[in-house]
C-alpha cells in the first residue's frame, strides 16, 4: 500500500495519520497493559498479591507460582503431549478442511449434490448431541487414552472450512480452468495449483487450529484416565483447580496447603505457562497473513 | 478425652485378639467370608477360594481391586512416589496383601464428571468415590454391590464407632434398608461452626470488651470506623458472611427448620429472617456494611481485611490460612483476628445450624470379585489413624502415611469426632506445656502452630493458632456449643428431593437478588413477603412438599 | 449423470474423510438428544422413561427463564455488531498505517487479549473497575462521576459487551486485514484516476470489496447468537445484576447442571441451537437476497 502514498502528504492527511497512529498507540497499550499486569501478578509474593500492591512491576519477586507449577513435576511431559496433539491435531484439520472445502467451493452445477453436503456439514455446527453421546461413541471406538481422541471428534473444524471456502471461491476461475485443459485431475489441480495460493489462508485458519487445538483442556479430563496423557492445558487446569476445591472443601485437613499458595498468582502463572509457546508461533505466522489472504487477490 | 482413650484401648485390645485369632486358623474364616460375600458369581471369582478374614487379614493370595483414585495436586508425594505408588499404595498390598491399581486418576471436580462418564458407560470400576446424586442413580441402576452383610462381618469396630457418632449419615448411605455406600463422613460439627472474627489489635488497643450482644458488635464496628478507617462489617454478594450472623435473630437462612406449626419449613422464608433483612438494611444506611458488598467476592473481603479495611469478619474457621497469613505478613503479628461467638440480637439463646457434611460414599461395584477387601482398606485407615502406634508402628512410619493422607481419600472413613478431640487434646498439652502428651500427629501439628505463633508470629502458623488456639480461636468458641447442644439440625440430612436438585440454586437465587435489594434499600422491608411469594411459585411450595414427604414426621 | 459421474468423482472422494468422520463423531451423538424428552439417569441410559416436552414447560414456567432469553439476545447482538463494527474500522485504520513494522507490532498486540481467559481477565476487572479502581479514579480526576460498573443492573450488560468487544476484535481484525490486502491495487488506481479522494476511495472501493468477508463473519456469529458468553458472566456477575445480567447459560449451570441435570441441559442446548439455526437460515437468506452473496 506504500506504493499508493502521494509524494506530498496534505495538512488533513498528515492530521489524520498523527492521530490514528496515536489511537493505535492507546488501543494497543489497553491490550498489553492486563497482560503486564499479569505478568507482574504471576511473579509476586502471595501476601502482596493479597493486598492488591501489584500493578506493572513485580512485588516481592517470587518464583514460587512458577515452581509450583514447573516443580510438580508432569510439566514437561504434558507440554510435549501438548506439542504432539497441535500438531498432530493441526495437520489433518488442514488436510480435512483442505479437501473438503475444495469441492464444496464448486457451485451445485460442477457437483452433484454439493448443497446437500453443504447442509450436512453446516448442521453440525448448530447442533450436537453433547457430552455424554460423544464419549460413548469415543470409547467404543477404542480411541479413549488415545491422542486420537483428542484429535478425530473434532478432525473437521466446519468453522474454518467455510472460511477457506470463501476464499477459494475468491480466486479467479480461470486458473482451474486452465488447468482442466491441460488435462489435469481434480487432485493434481487441487496439489498443484490450489495449495500454493492458499498458502496465505491456510496460515490464518492454521493459527485458529493451533490456538483451539492448544487451549481446548476439558477433551483431556474426559477421554484421558491418567495425568501423564494429560495436554499441558489439561494439567495446568487441574493444578488450579485442585486449589479452588481445596478453599470448598476446607476444614483443618487441608489447611497447611493454604497458607503455601495464592490463586491469583497460581493463574497468573498458569496463563503465561500455557500462552507462550501459541504467543510466540503467532508472528512467525502472521508474516504469511500479511502477504495477502486471498480474497479475490490473484492476478491470473 | 477419658472417653475416646477407654474406646481406643477397647478397640485395641479387640483388634489384639482378632489379629491373633486370623493369624492362628485361617480356613474356617473362609467360609465365613464366602457366605457373606453373598454373591453366587463371586464364587467362581479368584480370591474368594481362599480366607478374606477378619477385619485386617491379609489375604493368602494378592487380590486385586481396581480403584478409581483421586488426585490432589498439592500433597507433597516423597521423592519417586505418585498417586499411584505411596505409603497407602504400598500399606494395601504389603499389610493387606491388596493390589491397589488405578482405573483412572482425577482431580476433584474431574473426578466426579469422570464417575458420571463411567456410570453412563456402564463401566465402573471395582471401588470409587461418589457423591450423594450419584449414588442414588447407582442405586436406581442396580450397579452397586450390596454390603449390608459384609459391613457386619468385615468393618472394623473402629469404623463401627465412627458410624455410631452419625446414624444419620450412615443410614444415608442405604436404601430400602440395603447398604450399598460407606457414607464417608465429615471432620464433625465442630467444623461447622462459624464464628465472627474480630481484628485483635484494633480491639485491644481500643481496650473493647468482647461482644456479647449485637449492640456491643455495632459498637466495637463504629469504633472501627472511627479509628482505623474500617469500611464496614464484611459482607459478600452471596450474602454469606451476613447469613453467620442470622441466628442472633433466631433466623435460619438455607437450612429446613421445624416450623411452630410441626411441618418443615425453608428457614430462608421464616419471619425472622424478615427481621433481620430489616437489621441489615439499617447497617447499610447507617455505613456499618461495605457499601460495595453487592458485587464483593471472597477473594475481595480478603483483600479488603489485608489492606485494614475490615475490622470484623463472620467467617469460616479456616479463615486464618487465606486473610490471616497475608494479613500478619502486610500489617504485622498482632494484626490477626480473634473468634467470638456470634452475638445475641433478642433474648433467645443463639443456636447454630448444623448440615450434613458428609458429601461422598465409598461404594463398591456389583461386579467386583473381592468386595469385602474395600472395606479392610477403609478399616487399614481408621487402624494407621489411631492404633498403629500402639502396635509399635514407629512415629516415622505412620506418619509418612498421614503426609500424603489424601492418597487414601476414596477408601477412608474419617472420625467425626476427631477435630474436636485433638483441640481438646492439644488445649491440654498447651496448658500442661508438656509436649509428651501428645498422641496423634494432627495434635502434634496443631501445637506445633501454636507454638510457632506464640513465639514468632510465623505467618505460616497462624492459620493453625487461629482454628486450634487455645483462646478465641475458632475450635475454642466452637467446643463448648457443641458441648451444650446449642446447634438445631437441617431437616434435609445427605439425600435432598429431586425437585430441589432439579431447581439447583435458582430458587434460593431468587431470594439472594431479593435480599440483597432489601439491604440497599432498593426495596422495602416489604418486599420480603413478595419474594416469599415468589420463591413459593417459582417450585418452593413444592421443594416444601417434597421435603415434608421425605422428612416429616422423623 | 453417468458421465456426470465420471467428471466428478475425485470430488466425492475428497468429501468421503470429512463426510465419515463427521458423521461418527457428529451425527452419531446426536442420538443423545432424546434425553432433553426423557427422565434421564445415566444408569438406565437412552431407555430411561420417555415425559415428552415436560422438561421444555419446566423450563419455561420457570418465572426468571423467560428474562434470561432475551438479556442472552440482546447481549449477544451486540456483541456481535459491536465487534464487527470495532474489527472493520481496526482492520482500516491499521491499513492505513505506512510503516510496516509498525503496522505488524500493532497487529500482533491487538491480538494478546485473545489469549487471556475470562477467568483470569475476571480477576484483573474487578481490580480495575471496583468503585475505587483505576478507572473510576481516573474518571472522577476527568470531573466525570464514578461509574458502578459490574454492581448496576443498567450498566452490567454494556460492561460485558464493551469488554468481549475489546478482547475479541483482534481477531476478527487479523481477517478483515488479510481482505483488505488481498484486494486489488488496480482498483484504487481505477478510483484515483476517476477523481476519487481517500474517503470516496474507502467508500466505493474498500467497503464494497469488503463486504462479501463482512458478511461471512456475520453470519457465522449468528450461530452464536443465544451463547452471551458463559465465561466472562459467570465469573463477573452478581445477585445484583441478575435482573440484566443473568443469560441462559449462566442460568442453566445454577439449575444444577453441576448436579447432573443431563436432561434439562440437553433441552436447553436444543432449544438454543433451534433458534440458532432460525437465525442463521434468516441471514443467510438475506444476504443471498439482498446482497447476491452465498456463504455456504
Amino acid at each position: 500500500m506504500n506504493t499508493r502514498l502521494p509524494k506530498t502528504v496534505s495538512p488533513s492527511r498528515k492530521a489524520f495519520l498523527i492521530l490514528n497512529y496515536l489511537l493505535m498507540a492507546v488501543v494497543c497499550l489497553s491490550c498489553v497493559l492486563p497482560f503486564v499486569h499479569l505478568l507482574a501478578l504471576s511473579l509476586s509474593s502471595r501476601s502482596a498479591a493479597a493486598a492488591g500492591k501489584v500493578t506493572f512491576l513485580p512485588v516481592e519477586f517470587t518464583l514460587s507460582s512458577y515452581e509450583y507449577a514447573l516443580v510438580k513435576g508432569d510439566f514437561l511431559r504434558s507440554l510435549g503431549n501438548s506439542l504432539v496433539r497441535t500438531f498432530l491435531g493441526t495437520m489433518l484439520n488442514l488436510v480435512l478442511i483442505v479437501l473438503t472445502a475444495y469441492p464444496l467451493s464448486k457451485n451445485r452445477n460442477q457437483l452433484l449434490g454439493r448443497n446437500l453436503y453443504m447442509s450436512f456439514f453446516v448442521f453440525t455446527m448448530l447442533f450436537n448431541g453433547g457430552m455424554i453421546p460423544t464419549y460413548l461413541v469415543v470409547s467404543r471406538a477404542g480411541l479413549k487414552n488415545t491422542i486420537w481422541s483428542l484429535i478425530l471428534p473434532g478432525a473437521l473444524p466446519v468453522y474454518n472450512m467455510i472460511i477457506l471456502m470463501n476464499f477459494i471461491r475468491g480466486l479467479p476461475e480461470e486458473l482451474q480452468e486452465a488447468a482442466r485443459m491441460d488435462g489435469a485431475t481434480e487432485f493434481q489441480l487441487l496439489y498443484k495449483i490450489m495449495l500454493p495460493l492458499l498458502k496465505p489462508s491456510l496460515a490464518t485458519v492454521g493459527l485458529f487450529c493451533i490456538v483451539s487445538h492448544w487451549n481446548d483442556w476439558f477433551s483431556g479430563i474426559i477421554y484421558m484416565s491418567s495425568r501423564d496423557k494429560y495436554p499441558l492445558a489439561t494439567y495446568l487446569q487441574t493444578l488450579l483447580r485442585s486449589f479452588e476445591s481445596l478453599m470448598r472443601q476446607a476444614g483443618s485437613n487441608y489447611s497447611q496447603l493454604l497458607s503455601q499458595i495464592n490463586v491469583r498468582t497460581g493463574r497468573a502463572a498458569q496463563l503465561f505457562l500455557a500462552a507462550l509457546p501459541v504467543m510466540l508461533i503467532y508472528p512467525f505466522l502472521q508474516k504469511y497473513f500479511t502477504s495477502g489472504l486471498t480474497l479475490g487477490s490473484v492476478k491470473g | 478425652m477419658k472417653k475416646k482413650k477407654v474406646l481406643s484401648l477397647l478397640m485395641t485390645a479387640i483388634l489384639t485378639m482378632s489379629l491373633a485369632a486370623c493369624g492362628g486358623k485361617e480356613p474356617d474364616a473362609g467360609s465365613s467370608g464366602q457366605s457373606a460375600a453373598g454373591n453366587p458369581d463371586s464364587s467362581q471369582a479368584e480370591g474368594s477360594q481362599e480366607s478374606p478374614g477378619g477385619p485386617l487379614t491379609p489375604y493368602d493370595e494378592t487380590v486385586t481391586l481396581e480403584v478409581a483414585l483421586m488426585i490432589n495436586s498439592d500433597l507433597n508425594y516423597q521423592e519417586g512416589d505418585d498417586i499411584t505408588n505411596n505409603p497407602w499404595i504400598r500399606g494395601y498390598k504389603e499389610k493387606l496383601n491388596i493390589e491397589v491399581v488405578p482405573a483412572f486418576t482425577a482431580e476433584w471436580d474431574d473426578y466426579f464428571t469422570n464417575i458420571n462418564l463411567a456410570i453412563v458407560d456402564k463401566n465402573l470400576p471395582d471401588v470409587c468415590m461418589v457423591q450423594t446424586t450419584q449414588l442414588q442413580q447407582l442405586i436406581e441402576a442396580d450397579m452397586l454391590y450390596d454390603l449390608s452383610e459384609l459391613y457386619e462381618t468385615y468393618a472394623s469396630d473402629t469404623i463401627k464407632s465412627y458410624m455410631a457418632m452419625e446414624p444419620e449419615s450412615f443410614d444415608s448411605g442405604k436404601s430400602d434398608g440395603k447398604l450399598y455406600g460407606i457414607a464417608q463422613l465429615g471432620v464433625g460439627p465442630i467444623a461447622q461452626i462459624n464464628p465472627v472474627w474480630i481484628r485483635k489489635d484494633w480491639k485491644d488497643a481500643l481496650g473493647l470488651e468482647d461482644p456479647k450482644t449485637m449492640e456491643d458488635l455495632i459498637a466495637i464496628e463504629k469504633a472501627f470506623q472511627q479509628e482505623y478507617g474500617s469500611t464496614g462489617i464484611a459482607a459478600d454478594q452471596t450474602l454469606t458472611t451476613l447469613k453467620i450472623l442470622a441466628p442472633a435473630w433466631g433466623a435460619y437462612p438455607d437450612i429446613w427448620i421445624q416450623e411452630p406449626g410441626g411441618q418443615i419449613g425453608y428457614g430462608s422464608i421464616q419471619p425472622e429472617m424478615k427481621t433481620a433483612l430489616g437489621e441489615w438494611a439499617k447497617w447499610y444506611q447507617e455505613g456499618l456494611i461495605n457499601n460495595q458488598f453487592a458485587t464483593a467476592n471472597t477473594e475481595k473481603l480478603n483483600e479488603d481485611a489485608v489492606n485494614g479495611k475490615l475490622g470484623i469478619f463472620p467467617f469460616k474457621n479456616w479463615l486464618g490460612w487465606t486473610a490471616g497469613t497475608d494479613m500478619i505478613s502486610n500489617l504485622g503479628r498482632e494484626a490477626y483476628l480473634e473468634a467470638y461467638a456470634v452475638p445475641q440480637a433478642t433474648s433467645e439463646k443463639v443456636l447454630y445450624p448444623l448440615n450434613c457434611d458428609n458429601y461422598t460414599y465409598t461404594v463398591v461395584s456389583k461386579n467386583c470379585k473381592n468386595p469385602e477387601a474395600a472395606l479392610k482398606c477403609i478399616n487399614f485407615f481408621a487402624y494407621m489413624e489411631n492404633e498403629a502406634a500402639e502396635d509399635g508402628i514407629s512415629q516415622d512410619e505412620i506418619l509418612s502415611y498421614f503426609n500424603v493422607e489424601h492418597a487414601a481419600q476414596i477408601m477412608r472413613v474419617q472420625d467425626p469426632d476427631l477435630d474436636r478431640s485433638t483441640f481438646q487434646a492439644t488445649a491440654a498439652a498447651i496448658a500442661a506445656n508438656d509436649e509428651s502428651m501428645l498422641e496423634t500427629r494432627k495434635q502434634q501439628q496443631a501445637y506445633a502452630d501454636i507454638v510457632n505463633f506464640t513465639n514468632d508470629g510465623s505467618p505460616t502458623a497462624v492459620g493453625g493458632y487461629m482454628l486450634w488456639g487455645p483462646e478465641k480461636s475458632a475450635y475454642s468458641v466452637a467446643d463448648p456449643i457443641i458441648t451444650a447442644g446449642d446447634v438445631i439440625k437441617n431437616k434435609v440430612w445427605a439425600v435432598t428431593p429431586d425437585v430441589i436438585n432439579k431447581a439447583g440454586s435458582t430458587l434460593d437465587d431468587i431470594l439472594t437478588e431479593g435480599f440483597t435489594k432489601i439491604i440497599m434499600g432498593e426495596e422495602s422491608l416489604d418486599y420480603f413477603d413478595t419474594l416469599v411469594e415468589d420463591w413459593r411459585t417459582a417450585g418452593g411450595d413444592e421443594a416444601t412438599q417434597a421435603v415434608n414427604d421425605m422428612y416429616g414426621n422423623q | 449423470m453417468k458421465k456426470r459421474f465420471k467428471r466428478e468423482w475425485q470430488m466425492h472422494l475428497m468429501l468421503l474423510p470429512g463426510v465419515l468422520l463427521v458423521l461418527v463423531f457428529s451425527y452419531i451423538p446426536l442420538y443423545g438428544l432424546v434425553i432433553a424428552f426423557q427422565d434421564y439417569n445415566p444408569g438406565r441410559g437412552f431407555s430411561s422413561p420417555w415425559v415428552g416436552l415436560s422438561h421444555f414447560r419446566y423450563l419455561f414456567s420457570q418465572p426468571n427463564f423467560v428474562r434470561t432469553i432475551w438479556n442472552s439476545l440482546y447481549i449477544a447482538i451486540f456483541k456481535i455488531l459491536g465487534g464487527l463494527l470495532a474489527s472493520v474500522t481496526f482492520a482500516l485504520l491499521l491499513n492505513e498505517i505506512g510503516n510496516r513494522f509498525l503496522k505488524r507490532l500493532f497487529q500482533t498486540l491487538i491480538y494478546i487479549p485473545n489469549f487471556l481467559s475470562w477467568v483470569i481477565l475476571a480477576g484483573v476487572m474487578t481490580d480495575l473497575l471496583a468503585g475505587d479502581g483505576l478507572v473510576n479514579r481516573l474518571l472522577e480526576s476527568l470531573g466525570l462521576g464514578a461509574v458502578n460498573f459490574l454492581g448496576s443492573p443498567a450498566v452490567f450488560p454494556w460492561t460485558m459487551i464493551l469488554s468481549d468487544i475489546w478482547k475479541g476484535f483482534g481477531f476478527g481484525t487479523v481477517v478483515y486485514l488479510a481482505a483488505l490486502t488481498g484486494i486489488d491495487p488496480e482498483l484504487y488506481e481505477a478510483a484515483r484516476i476517476d477523481g476519487a479522494g481517500r474517503m470516496s476511495q474507502t467508500r466505493y472501493v474498500t467497503l464494497p470489496m469488503l463486504a462479501p468477508t463482512v458478511i461471512l463473519m456475520l453470519v457465522l456469529s449468528l450461530g452464536n447468537v443465544m451463547n452471551a458468553g458463559f465465561d466472562q458472566i459467570f465469573n463477573l456477575y452478581s445477585p445484583v445484576v441478575y435482573r440484566t445480567g443473568d443469560i441462559i447459560d449462566t442460568y442453566v449451570y445454577r439449575l444444577g447442571i453441576a448436579q447432573a441435570q443431563y436432561s434439562v441441559g440437553t433441552a436447553v442446548g436444543l432449544f438454543k441451537s433451534v433458534i440458532s439455526l432460525i437465525m442463521v437460515t434468516i441471514s443467510y437468506l438475506l444476504a443471498d437476497k439482498a446482497a447476491n452473496y452465498r456463504i455456504f
